[in-house]
Order: C-alpha cells, then sequence, then structure tokens
C-alpha cells in the first residue's frame, strides 16, 4: 500500500485543458473519490496517475517514487473501469486469475494458492458459483463484479477504480457500494475512485476531491463537502434533490438586514450572518449581489405563517414522496423547491408560508446557471 | 380528454410468448396513473396497445366506452412521448412543435396560438427560432414534450421520458410534467421501470411483473400495504428487509436474533393456520429504531458492519444472525463499525408474507374481513 501524491499536475488535449494544475494527496490506505459531472477531468487525472497517459507538466508520486517516467505495468497499479473489458473466450475463473498469472509479477503462485485466492475473492463479491462460465452468459451487473474481482485479486500498491459500478441499475448498485465498502475496509487498501454520482462518493470515501472542468472545487470528508460546500456548483453537485440556488440583492433597512429575492418577498437575515453574506457579496450594478444556496429539506412549507421571515409563494407542482411530498415554486428566473417532512395535498396556485431554516443557509459568489432556460 | 379502460386486455406474440395476461385497469379521464415494473414486465407492450402500435390479441380497450381495438394510432388520437425524443433536425423549435398541427388544417393563427400557450408553459418561448441541435439535452425533451401535447390528444403517453436526463433537470421537468397535467387535465399514463419517478408523478400506479399486474394502488397503499413480496420489495430503496419469523398468535410474530427473540405485535391478525408456521418478516429500511442499549426484551441485536453516509441520512448495513439488514437513520444519529445495536419495530410497519406464495397475510385477512 502507499500514498498517492500529484503535484502541479496539468494535461491538455489539443487547446482543451482536461486537468488544471491540480495538487492532492491520497493517503495510505484512504478510500478517495474523485467526483464530477462528465467532461470534469477525472478520468483524465486517473490516467495519469495510472501511467496511461503523460502530464504536460507537474509530478506523480506512488509512495516515495516519482513515477513519471514509469510504465503503467511498473507502476504496481491495479484497475477496473466503467467498460468491464472481460475476455470473453476465458472463463470468469480465468479472468479473475489473470493478473495473478503476469509474466512481469515478481512471486509465481502455485495453482493452489491462486485457486484460493481467486475464490476468496469471488466469494467475497457473490460470484463464486459463476467461476466455470464464460463472460457472455453473466448479467451486466455479474460482470461488473468479475471486473472488480479482477482488479481486486493482486495487491498493488494503489487501486483506481473508475466508475466500476455505474452500469448498475439502482437496488443491485446500492448491494454492490456496500460490498465494494466492505472490501475496502476489509482489505485497508489505498483506492482512487472516480464517480459522477455523489451517493457513491458519500457513501464510499474517507475523503472526495470535487472536480470541475479540470480544476479542484473542494477536497474534504462526506460530512464536510456535503454540510460545507465551498462554492454553489458543490451543493449543486451533492445532494439527492439539488441545493436551491437563489439570487438575491442584500438590502439594508432599519438596522436589519434582508435579502431581497423578488419584489414579492425578501428574507431577513440574523444578525450572526450578516458578517458572512457581506464578505461574499459582490457589487453589480450598484447593488449588493450575493446567491443564497439552501437544501430543500430546510425549506419549511405550511398553510400557516410560520415567523416574521415568511414568505407566501403560489404552489407550482407537488410530488409525492413515500413519507413525503416534494413542492416546487417558480420564482422569476429559476425554480424553489421543498421537501416537506409529511405528505401534503395542496393544489397548484394554492398560497402556502416558506421558511428557510436559518443555520442551513449558505451564500456563494454565482458560478453556476441555474435559469429555467 | 378520454376515460381508458382496458379489460381483459392479453398480448400473445407469435411463438406463445405471453407478454400481457390478462390486464384489468383504468384510467379516469383526466387520471395521472403510472405503469411500473422491470424490464421484461410486460409494461411497454401495454402502452403500444394503448397507443395502437400493437395489436390487442384479446380483451377490450376503451376509450370513453367505446371500443377502440380496431383502431389506429392517429383514430385513437394517442400523443406519443418517448424517451428519445426524435426531433426533425432541420426544422425551428417552432416549426417542429406546430408540426403535428399541419395535418389536422388549423388555421395559421390558431396553430401560432397554441405554439405559443405550450411554448410559454415549457419555457420554450426564447428558444423558438433556434434548431433542435442548439438545445440542450433538457430543452430538447421538453420540445418533444411540446409536441406531443399540442394537439389536445385524448391520452397522453409517456414511455420512460425522463431516464436520460440528469438527476437535477428530472426534479424539474418531472414537476413541470406534473404541472401540465393539472392545467391541461390531460389523461395520462406514464411508463417506467423507475419507482421514484413512478410515485413522484402518479395519482395511481400499476405494479406489473412477468406481464401479470400484481397491485393497483395510490402510493399509500403500495407503499403500507403491498399484496405481495415483490410488490414491497420493488417499491423503496434501499429495499425492504425480509426477516425470518414465527408466528405466534395471531398478532404476534417472533423473530430470532442473538441468544434469544424477540415478539412483535402486529397490526392486524394473520389467519389462525399460520399459528406456529414460519413466515417472512417485511420491514423498510427507513423503518427500523435503533437503540444503542437493549430496552426490555421487545428488541432484537444486530452488529453494524458498513455505514454510509448519504447526506441528511446515512445507511447502516447490520447483521441480524446471518441475515443482512439495510438501515436508514439522519445522519446526526451516532454509529460506528463493530458496534451492537438493538432494532425495533413498530406494529404498523411489520409486513408478513406467506413463506411460498409470497402474498401478504395482515392485509389479505383485512380485506377479507
Amino acid at each position: 500500500m502507499a500514498e498517492v501524491k500529484v503535484e502541479n499536475v496539468t494535461k491538455s488535449y489539443g487547446r482543451l485543458v482536461a486537468v488544471n494544475n491540480v495538487s492532492f494527496s491520497c493517503k495510505d490506505g484512504e478510500f478517495f473519490s474523485i467526483l464530477g459531472p462528465s467532461g470534469a477531468g477525472k478520468t483524465t487525472t486517473l490516467e495519469l496517475i495510472a501511467g496511461i497517459k503523460k502530464p504536460d507538466s507537474g509530478k506523480v508520486y506512488i509512495g516515495p517514487q516519482l513515477v513519471n517516467d514509469l510504465p503503467p505495468q511498473q507502476r504496481d497499479v491495479a484497475m477496473a473501469f466503467e467498460k468491464y473489458s472481460l475476455y470473453p473466450h476465458f472463463s470468469v475463473y480465468e479472468n479473475i486469475a489473470f493478473p495473478l498469472r503476469a509474466p512481469t509479477r515478481k512471486e509465481k503462485l502455485s495453482p493452489k494458492e491462486e485457486r484460493k485466492k481467486v475464490e476468496e475473492m469471488a466469494n467475497f463479491l457473490g460470484i463464486g458459483e459463476l467461476l466455470e462460465r464464460r463472460p457472455q452468459h453473466l448479467s451486466g451487473g455479474q460482470r461488473q463484479r468479475v471486473s472488480l474481482a479482477r482488479a481486486m485479486v493482486r495487491r498493488p500498491k494503489v487501486y483506481l477504480l473508475d466508475e466500476p459500478i455505474a452500469h448498475l441499475d439502482a437496488k443491485l448498485k446500492v448491494s454492490a457500494r456496500t460490498t465494494l465498502k466492505r472490501l475496502a475496509d476489509k482489505l485497508g487498501i489505498t483506492i482512487i475512485y472516480v464517480t459522477h454520482d455523489y451517493k457513491e462518493a458519500l457513501a464510499l470515501s474517507d475523503r472526495i476531491l470535487i472536480l470541475r472542468e479540470g480544476i479542484i472545487e473542494q477536497v474534504g470528508t462526506p460530512e464536510e463537502v456535503y454540510l460545507y460546500p465551498s462554492s454553489d456548483f458543490v451543493g449543486r453537485i451533492i445532494g439527492d434533490l439539488p441545493m436551491n440556488l437563489i439570487d438575491s440583492e442584500v438590502i439594508k433597512k432599519d438596522g436589519k438586514t434582508f435579502l431581497k429575492v423578488e419584489e414579492e418577498f425578501s428574507i431577513q437575515i440574523p444578525q450572526d450572518l450578516v458578517g458572512l453574506a457581506e464578505k461574499v457579496a459582490r457589487e453589480e450594478d450598484g447593488r449588493r449581489r450575493i446567491r443564497i444556496g439552501i437544501r430543500p429539506v430546510y425549506v419549511k412549507v405550511s398553510k400557516e405563517k410560520l415567523s416574521n421571515a415568511s414568505f407566501e409563494l403560489p404552489v407550482y407542482a407537488v410530488e409525492y414522496k413515500a413519507d413525503s411530498s416534494v413542492v416546487s415554486f417558480e420564482l422569476k428566473d429559476t425554480f424553489l423547491i421543498a421537501r416537506t417532512e409529511e405528505r401534503v395535498n395542496w393544489r397548484m396556485s394554492e398560497k402556502v408560508w416558506l421558511d428557510f431554516e436559518q443555520k442551513h443557509l449558505h451564500f456563494f459568489k454565482k458560478t453556476v446557471d441555474v435559469s429555467k432556460k | 380528454m378520454s376515460r381508458v379502460d382496458a379489460k381483459h386486455m392479453w398480448k400473445i406474440y407469435e411463438g406463445g410468448v405471453e407478454a400481457v395476461k390478462d390486464a384489468n385497469f383504468y384510467c379516469e379521464d383526466g387520471g395521472f396513473v403510472a405503469i411500473l415494473g422491470p424490464s421484461g414486465c410486460g409494461k411497454s407492450s401495454t402502452l403500444r396497445m394503448i397507443a395502437g402500435l400493437e395489436e390487442i390479441t384479446r380483451g377490450e380497450l376503451l376509450f370513453d366506452g367505446k371500443l377502440v381495438n380496431h383502431l389506429g394510432p392517429r383514430q385513437r388520437n394517442i400523443a406519443l412521448a418517448f424517451e428519445t425524443y426524435a426531433l426533425y433536425a432541420p426544422l425551428t423549435i417552432y416549426e417542429n412543435i406546430a408540426f403535428p398541427l399541419k395535418a389536422g388544417g388549423l388555421k395559421k393563427s390558431e396553430v401560432d396560438k397554441k405554439v405559443k400557450q405550450i411554448a410559454d408553459m415549457l419555457n420554450l418561448t426564447d428558444v423558438l427560432r433556434r434548431k433542435p441541435a442548439h438545445l440542450s439535452g433538457g430543452q430538447q425533451q421538453r420540445v418533444s414534450l411540446a409536441r406531443a401535447l399540442v394537439r389536445d390528444p385524448n391520452v397522453f403517453l409517456l414511455d420512460e421520458p425522463l431516464s436520460h436526463m440528469d438527476q437535477r433537470v428530472r426534479v424539474v421537468l418531472r414537476a413541470r410534467i406534473r404541472r401540465i397535467h393539472d392545467e391541461l387535465g390531460s389523461t395520462t399514463i406514464y411508463v417506467t421501470h423507475d419507482q421514484e419517478e413512478a410515485i413522484s408523478l402518479a395519482d395511481s400506479i400499476i405494479v406489473m411483473n412477468v406481464g401479470v399486474i400484481q397491485q393497483i394502488g395510490t402510493v399509500d397503499e403500495l407503499w403500507n400495504h403491498p399484496v405481495n413480496k415483490f410488490v414491497a420489495g420493488f417499491l423503496g430503496e434501499p429495499a425492504m428487509n425480509f426477516l425470518e419469523g414465527k408466528i405466534e398468535k395471531p398478532q404476534e410474530v417472533s423473530i430470532a436474533g442473538g441468544e434469544g427473540e424477540a415478539t412483535f405485535q402486529l397490526s392486524g391478525e394473520v389467519e389462525e393456520r399460520y399459528v406456529g408456521g414460519e413466515v417472512t418478516v417485511g420491514i423498510r429500511p427507513q423503518k427500523v429504531i435503533v437503540s444503542p442499549n437493549k430496552k426490555g426484551d421487545k428488541l432484537v441485536p444486530s452488529l453494524i458492519e458498513v455505514i454510509e453516509p448519504l447526506g441528511e441520512s446515512k445507511i447502516l448495513t447490520a447483521k441480524l444472525d446471518d441475515v443482512e439488514l439495510k438501515i436508514v437513520t439522519s445522519y446526526e444519529v451516532e454509529a460506528r463499525v463493530g458496534q451492537i445495536i438493538w432494532l425495533e419495530f413498530k406494529p404498523e410497519d411489520i409486513h408478513i408474507f406467506d413463506k411460498e406464495t409470497e402474498n401478504a397475510l395482515i392485509e389479505k385477512l383485512s380485506r377479507n374481513g
């Protein structure tokens, strides 16, 4: 096992800068995820660590060793990709055993030792019964697990996993995620994990790096990136229902501070948040503009006016959930979404009162387009 | 808009494959119904029969009480929106939306009025002069919806219209679909494999598996009173936990765990003949109550093996003897791997299924009663 360090790494494809001066280090034994939308540079980052691509500038270390000039097979990393390229004419057993038989491997295993390793991994991933089958006779989920078993069967310094469970349906994904977490805990291995799915990143990782157009937005524990997103981009990418992002203007009136969203409503902010809001606010056309971030669960909706800060809006639509509802409201520029704790049966255009839970308010600079267009 | 009735509807393909077996359901005029099931369950065949794209092998399909079995798609006046939005690339968005109206011989000014009205509802007014290639995926999907809706169909059929959408786009599009339905009062039938989608939108959900309708009901009915283990397991994520249990009394089930066993009250009664017999006990991950300490003898112990934080909540994977359980708790609940926790289930959250037939036992009794 080893630490992985990436220092000021840049990689361009023609004029497109895929990875832009990125630095991070993944600790020995850490489960480290790289999260971002497609085109963020996630896979390129992984390929640079694997040695499949060479950086234009910057350094990659695996353990204490600078590996920039080492070919992939000498870096002692294992990879599993989204597209499970299994060998179709090999059995599942042979597919999994393949990395153990690689000629570059120093220690040779006896057939008995090899079988033990393969079976142990296959049983752990729930494919122990399938060892004699050919890949084409497996379901997508089974193939993905074979691919994972093949990557995990040997003990390299680092595992690099690129969306290894992305193709599974929702139900299988839940169980595959747990299996993977269990495996990582059991082996205590260093894993760098690429995903576009925030749930996988939160559920699995010790720390998460959020990448946007080749640039790091934030690095932190699942709790940190969820509770303290550093930008509207991070707030938006993490969370079941996307975080509401609402643009407003900072207004002072009678010694109080308000955030004015539209003519119809302003929100008063408590004194202890004023300093923060002032710091984040930006001058724009002579107005102090600020973006409010609030997760749908922290938007309280009620038929009654709950506080002085309550504001009234007509319901756009109500969606059901098993134990709750999702109520949407149409603002001038965007939609505001609220998740209720109990089921509500409001009709469209019915007016209801909203409150933002103050301690869950975030303030951002505007960097993401959330307009209705 | 029309009411839709399917009566003993079958689809049998050449070679005898029974894709849809004896389907009976209806969608009220202005209703919103979802047909939900895994791939191969017969939901798409059902939709295609309603649309007139597929012959009905046996049974009757009625629109407002009139038999439409032998009418073609056009005569049925159906609007279809598919997962893949096939827009006409050389035409502008305006022309794409207006296209279905061309055949109808409407006046130009009326066409214009309709296109603009629907474009406004779907927030497409600003892009009417553009070509499809210049639109985002979400916008293209909205154009596809607009085109389907523009000509006042009898029935609006949606086949997995949001499957390929990004989660963030979906939330808003779902709200729009629901809003349009509420505004136009359109009879809408929505096919999906995604239980969350079905729950979000529909007033009534038809759950299908292997060609057979398993249950028809509101979200509440399906969620709280699934008629069998399939429906119970298909709705909800993570899926419902299933444990072994023994019926002690008509209103009491015991679950073994650790050294002993714990007994739990049921919300209703199970038939007398099950007393002393083994059953499958179902409990949703969201409904497991967790305590760090043993309280009386009402709880079963389990060992936390994996913790997956998900923001507002976290999923615990715990072992109750050999059975793996999923438990969803608030992120504020403290838990660590290797910890023993005690589990409690409330009567109304316990589901009981026959081990052989997999039918719900409590529900069945209350229905018969």
